[in-house]
């Protein structure tokens, strides 16, 4: 095991001993040149104090994305439930699986899908592998969804870590496309459908359009779908554009805004915590640790930000090393063992040959766009385009229009902020679920009023109307709180619950038709 | 640095990784041993080294058998069939009787279809690309194409073999056969062709044909009439049988109904019935066992007087073609009173008096109005009745879907209604052709919609009125009476039901049930055909054989042989469709092989014997009565047809051969050879010998000048049949004794001799 006493060995070893003739000096060195590899390689041996780990972790260029020491709290399971750890591991874990599919893959309408069923049957461990690749694209969406939750109920969008919710937001709409761009590749009936409804939603300006009669010199819908299919149907040169956006332009994308993402953390002061964390006061760090890490007084003074250390204790940090080391390593491969898992008991499915000519009934979106399909059935501009654009813009906006810095790094902001998202969530249930048994039972507009302009049914869709609910309700609460965090918490509250019904309901209860059944078993097998 | 749980992660990392090694190894373990076609291929590969050894090869080349994945890639196909990882064997004769999935591929069909040509699942379906055997079978979801299993495998030889006839796989050409007899094609597309052959009768003299009880009971059930009918049962209501009924009965001849009921004589019927040899094509009586006897080619004439009417059954008999142009049964001339005489004899002969009287209990059929009149129109279309029978005021749109791709049709695209059976398309058309309502579904009552335009849209499909466009105005209420009135005029509700007082939603409700339980909302109106198992097995597979046209490459398709159909022109074509010799006989492959073929009966027989025997035709054998129908030729029309046929039908290569070496017979030996071989074991000599073969010296009671073989037979026939029989008729019991040419030569000389004096005489 090197040690301290091995590096000064090795700085003996440098120079010739005298009496030595070089022949014998290459063959001693040739003996010993496992060793110095490894010494060359790692460069110390296990840190034995903290200054040592601090070195350890400073001089790696992977680790050293980690600060050399790190908050207690920010090591806590309730801190960050790990989340964003896992979904960086799934990120990885679906490069490396994507390049080893895209080996046999080929990115035709004609081969496809059968190098698919090769990828299944005859290549090694193919059908494992691309099993992995599956599921963790799905647990992927999960885990960022989670993490954005985490992030807001513990406030961590607010100053100064505004930009890094941006830059969250912006992944999360990049790991939903890396996620749907790869469904079209197995070319199946899944994916044709699936992708063929995501493409009639990139038309669906066109009823607005339509709707204002200006569609002959401005047919945004038409480019749209132009541009995302290269055609006017989902064919070969869809495909191909598929391909492209999901092996490398958003990866490439992904990767360079994780980076972003990550150093903001570091700049942004780490990850966000409670003033409560902080359990040794500043006053008393007169005395010190005695390793304090000689780097850390050095380019921070100049560059602009926060380190975890600026206004706190370093009595409140522990070593990243081991600490941070292997609770990342623990996390990663207890993710990467749930993967495999999955991988390895659960086929992911493969349906049949994509058929232009025989639509799926229902043709579903993947999961994570169903509660959109759910507002796309009354109308596709607004459930498709409309409802998530404003959702997303309105979400980047919170952290500039919620500027309260108390409590951040409090879940839920403390029990004012917990009663708030409770009776956020159970007036969410209330007006969804009130919503989806009317239009069950009545139907919409369209029902009622065939004769109904198309600009009308754009606008008053139950997506809209919920939007406006829920606007109303977070001023209300605003209003009644006298808080804009509060009026964020409910806000964030409504739309995270009214994804997951709409999500539920239009995976559970839509049928043929997109019509309402108790359970898939109901379907009428036509 | 305690307080952070090191230790525990640590645990956590550890036991991860255990996992995630274990997954790994246990997925290359997976990959590398447990690979379901591992254990037959070691199995082969012993298999093979002990037939090795056993052939004295000691460990040949078969030790060497690798292995290894194995697959039929058929690149014009673009198919990869790696069946042969499994079926190691299939194409090894020496593996017949090892198990499966080791043994030969039974029958000699892979001579024919090499594997490396067609691959596997070109013929068996399923899913060739897959490694184990339940994906690879396609008993999985996501396979629309799982293996074929029995008989259902001939389905697809219709993918390239596009005649009806496929010797090496009976059941579908059964089937084929069945498809048409039964006529699918009056209803379906079920093939190129856009024409149709209507297999029931016409019927524009049915009111003057049938009596209008008969009708009625006919139309509810054919069956109870003649239980070996065509006629599929519709499962009317009793409304709408009268009024099915009430139409056709207005489809009448003026000239039969005003022409005398017949007054014959039931002894002269009798003759007359006999000279005709009626019996060769109809049903008559039972044997013992209550089997039918007789032919086939014609209706059952057991209960004939409880259905025909006497004046027509006259004036049919008299000149049946004038009723239905291509009927099989010849015209026989007769005249008034031989007409009257026979319908006399039938009409008294063959009653049903059971079936008469039930038919007496029955209630008169209420008078036919012209409403009813009108409905029964309107039923007979939309039933499809015109797909079979010919009436000349139908159009003839098809009344069911097209079937011309139904064996490719996805699964999901078929509409099993509520049955449980299992989701694929044989199952589906097995079910449907067997009991036709099942995948009946009931009309559910749309909550959003006005109750009674959901009723009046869901009714419209099978409504059988089509002349009102659109909804009378009024209140809900009357608008639903209105519907329930038409509905009950239409005979699909009983004219009986009345609706409930009450609000309008929940009369809809009650309407629906009502229509719902008698399934007057259901679009399905195939009828039932009662057929056996078997034959809905062939039908299924025929129809399973009907897909895409595009689905191989054009160098698959099997060259169709161009069908035969040879039409006799002239006067003899004009005298062939009088008598319709071609209903019993054939000629170059057309018309049917009841009586012997005329193809070379130029070269067979004799001008002169021909001639006479068209006059008085006879049994060649003692123990067959029937024989050809005496039609009373004019002496001019047999010998045209003789003449005719010495000219035409010959085949010259015949006398060709004979003339050749003509002198060199000798009677004596040919008749030490006839005795030899034994010849009278099966052939009548002289009153004396077998009955197998036809008699060499007919001797029949009623007809003394009956001809002797010398008589009819020419010389270049009888050489060739001896030399080989089977040459000249492919299915003949006479053996091929291989005589040498000189023997032949003898025999025939011999047999020349065998001439009735009586019939030389008057020549």
């Amino acid at each position: 095991m090197p040690t301290e006493t091995s590096r000064s060995e090795t700085t003996v070893e440098q120079t010739p001993a005298a009496g030595i003739s070089a022949l014998r000096q290459l063959f001693r060195n040739l003996r010993t040149t496992p060793r110095q590899f490894r010494g060359s390689l790692i460069r110390h041996g296990r840190p034995t104090s903290d200054r040592a780990a601090s070195e350890a972790v400073f001089g790696n260029l992977f680790i050293h994305i980690l600060p050399t020491r790190i908050h207690r709290y920010s090591l806590r399971i309730r801190a960050t439930l790990g989340l964003g750890v896992i979904t960086l591991v799934l990120f990885f874990l679906l490069v490396l699986t994507g390049i080893a599919l895209m080996v046999y893959y080929k990115p035709s309408t004609d081969q496809a899908y059968d190098s698919m069923k090769e990828i299944w049957y005859v290549v090694p461990t193919g059908r494992f592998v691309r099993n992995i690749h599956r599921w963790s694209a799905h647990a992927m969406v999960v885990c960022v969804i989670l993490h954005m939750a985490r992030a807001f109920y513990t406030g961590a969008y607010k100053a100064p870590r505004q930009f890094n919710w941006v830059v969250g937001m912006m992944l999360f709409v990049l790991t939903l496309g890396l996620s749907f761009t790869g469904y079209l590749l197995p070319w199946d009936q899944l994916a044709y459908w699936a992708v063929t409804i995501g493409s009639e939603i990139a038309h669906s300006p066109r009823e607005v359009t339509d709707g204002l009669g200006v569609t002959s010199w401005l047919d945004i819908g038409g480019f749209l779908k132009r541009l995302l299919l290269g055609a006017n149907n989902v064919g070969q040169e869809a495909l191909i554009r598929f391909y492209v956006l999901h092996v490398m332009v958003l990866p490439l994308v992904t990767t360079i805004l994780l980076a972003v993402h990550f150093w903001r953390i570091r700049k942004d002061g780490g990850l966000t915590r409670p003033p409560s964390a902080d359990l040794i006061p500043l006053a008393t760090t007169a005395a010190g640790p005695a390793t304090s890490p000689q780097k850390t007084y050095g380019l921070m003074a100049v560059v602009r930000g926060r380190t975890p250390l600026v206004d706190r204790s370093i009595a409140n940090t522990i070593p990243t090393h081991p600490n941070a080391l292997y609770a990342i390593a623990a996390l990663s491969m207890f993710t990467l063992a749930m993967m495999l898992a999955l991988g390895y008991f659960f086929d992911a499915p493969l349906k049949e040959l994509a058929n232009p000519a025989v639509p799926e009934n229902p043709a579903k979106a993947p999961w994570y766009f169903l509660g959109l399909q759910e507002l796309v059935s009354y109308s596709a501009f607004t459930g498709g385009l409309g409802i998530p654009a404003l959702v997303v813009l309105g979400l980047m906006l919170v952290p500039y229009l919620d500027r309260e810095t108390a409590n951040a790094g409090v879940w839920f902001d403390g029990p004012r902020g917990r009663l708030v998202c409770l009776a956020s969530a159970l007036f969410t249930v209330l007006v969804v679920i009130s919503t989806l048994i009317f239009t069950v039972q009545y139907g919409w507009l369209r029902n009622w009023y065939p004769q109904i302009p198309q600009v009308v049914i754009t606008l008053v869709n139950p997506g809209m109307m919920f939007l406006a609910i829920f606007m109303a309700w977070s001023f209300a609460v605003t209003w009644l709180t006298n808080s804009t965090r509060m009026g964020a918490l409910a806000v964030f509250t409504c739309f995270l619950v009214s994804f997951a019904i709409l999500t539920y309901f239009a995976t559970v209860h839509r049928g043929p038709n997109w019509g309402f059944y108790w359970s898939p078993s109901e379907w009428p097998t036509h | 640095m305690e307080d952070y749980p090191v230790r525990r992660l640590k645990i956590l990392f550890l036991l991860s990784s255990l996992a995630c090694l274990a997954l790994l190894l246990m997925a290359a373990f997976e990959e590398n041993f447990t690979a379901g076609w591992r254990a037959p291929q070691i199995e082969f590969a012993a298999m093979l080294a002990e037939q090795a050894q056993e052939a004295g090869h000691g460990d040949g080349p078969s030790a060497a058998y690798p292995i290894e994945l194995r697959q039929v890639f058929l690149k014009d196909l673009n198919r990869v069939d790696r069946c042969v990882s499994c079926h190691t064997g299939i194409d090894n004769p020496a593996f017949q009787s090892a198990e499966q999935p080791l043994t030969t591929h039974p029958g000699n069909l892979l001579e024919s279809h090499p594997v490396d040509r067609f691959g596997c699942t070109i013929c068996h379906e399923g899913q060739g690309r897959a490694t184990n055997k339940a994906e690879a079978h396609g008993r999985v979801p996501f396979w629309d194409e799982p293996l074929l299993v029995g008989d259902l495998v001939q389905s697809r030889c219709a993918k390239c073999h596009h005649e009806s006839e496929v010797p090496e796989a009976p059941v579908l050409s059964r089937g084929q056969h069945l498809v048409s007899a039964l006529g699918c094609a009056g209803c379906h597309q079920v093939g190129q062709s856009t024409s149709v052959t209507k297999v029931g009768p016409p019927l524009p003299v049915i009111g003057s044909k049938v009596t209008r009880k008969w009708l009625g009971s006919w139309l509810t059930n054919p069956k109870s009439y003649l239980p070996n009918t065509k006629m599929p049962r519709y499962d009317l209501s009793a409304e709408a049988v009268d009024s099915l009924a009430a139409y056709l009965m207005t489809q009448r001849d003026s000239a039969i109904d005003a022409s005398p009921e017949p007054a014959g004589d039931t002894a002269t019927g009798t003759s007359i019935f006999r000279e005709a040899q009626c019996i060769v094509c109809h049903v008559t009586k039972e044997d013992a066992h209550g089997n039918p006897v007789g032919g086939v080619l014609g209706p059952d004439l057991r209960k004939i007087s409880n259905k025909a009417n006497p004046r027509w059954l006259v004036a049919f008999l008299k000149n049946p073609h004038a009723f239905t142009p291509d009927t099989k049964m010849p015209r026989y001339d007769f005249n008034d009173q031989q007409a009257a005489d026979l319908a006399t004899f039938m009409l008294e002969e063959w009653v049903d008096l059971d079936l008469k009287d039930k038919e007496a209990e029955q209630p008169t059929p209420p008078p036919a109005t012209p409403e009813r009149i009108q409905q029964g129109q309107l039923l007979f279309k939309e039933l499809g009745c015109a797909g079979c029978h010919d009436l000349s005021s139908n159009d003839a749109k098809l009344a069911g879907p097209d079937l011309v791709r139904i064996g490719t049709k996805p699964v999901h695209e078929l509409d099993f209604g509520n049955t449980h059976i299992r989701r694929s398309t044989p199952d589906f058309l097995y079910t449907k052709l067997k009991t036709p309502k099942a995948f009946r579904r009931d009309m559910q009552l749309p909550t959003w919609q006005k109750p009674v335009e959901a009723i009046w849209q869901n009714l419209r499909p099978s409504a059988l009125f089509a002349d009102v466009a659109t909804l009378p105005e009024g209140s809900e209420a009357q608008q639903l009476a209105w519907i329930l009135a038409r509905a009950q005029g239409a005979g699909i509700l009983a004219a009986d039901l009345k609706l409930p007082e009450s609000p309008p939603l929940s009369q809809a409700e009650w309407l629906t049930r009502n229509l719902n339980a008698i399934g007057a909302l259901s679009p399905l109106k195939m009828p039932t055909f009662d057929l056996s198992d078997e034959d809905v097995e062939a039908v299924t597979i025929a129809l399973m054989g009907r897909g895409e046209p595009t689905a191989l490459p054009k160098q698959y398709d099997v060259a169709q042989t161009p069908t035969i159909s040879f039409a006799p022109q002239d006067s003899f074509g004009v005298l062939e469709r009088r008598y319709r010799c071609l209903s019993c006989h054939s000629i170059r492959g057309s018309g049917v092989r009841q009586a012997s073929d005329l193809t070379y009966e130029g070269s067979r027989v004799n001008r002169e014997w021909l001639a006479h025997y068209l006059i008085m035709p006879y049994s060649m054998r003692r123990t067959l009565t029937i024989a050809m129908p005496i039609f009373h030729f004019a002496q001019a029309d047999s010998q045209l047809m003789a003449e005719y046929m010495s000219l035409v039908f010959v085949d010259t290569r015949l006398d060709e051969e004979w003339q050749r070496d003509k002198d060199r017979a000798d009677v004596q030996r040919g008749q030490a050879l006839f005795d030899a071989k034994g010849c009278i074991a099966c052939h009548q000599l002289n009153g004396k010998g077998g009955d197998v073969g036809p008699s060499l010296t007919t001797q029949v009671p009623e007809f003394p000048q009956g001809t002797w073989v010398g008589d009819k037979l020419k010389p270049g026939w009888i050489y060739k049949w001896l030399r080989s029989p089977q040459s000249l008729v492919p299915d003949t019991l006479e053996p091929n004794l291989g005589l040498t040419e000189q023997e032949a030569l003898d025999v025939t000389a011999f047999i020349l001799a065998l001439k009735n004096p009586e019939f030389q005489d008057k020549k």
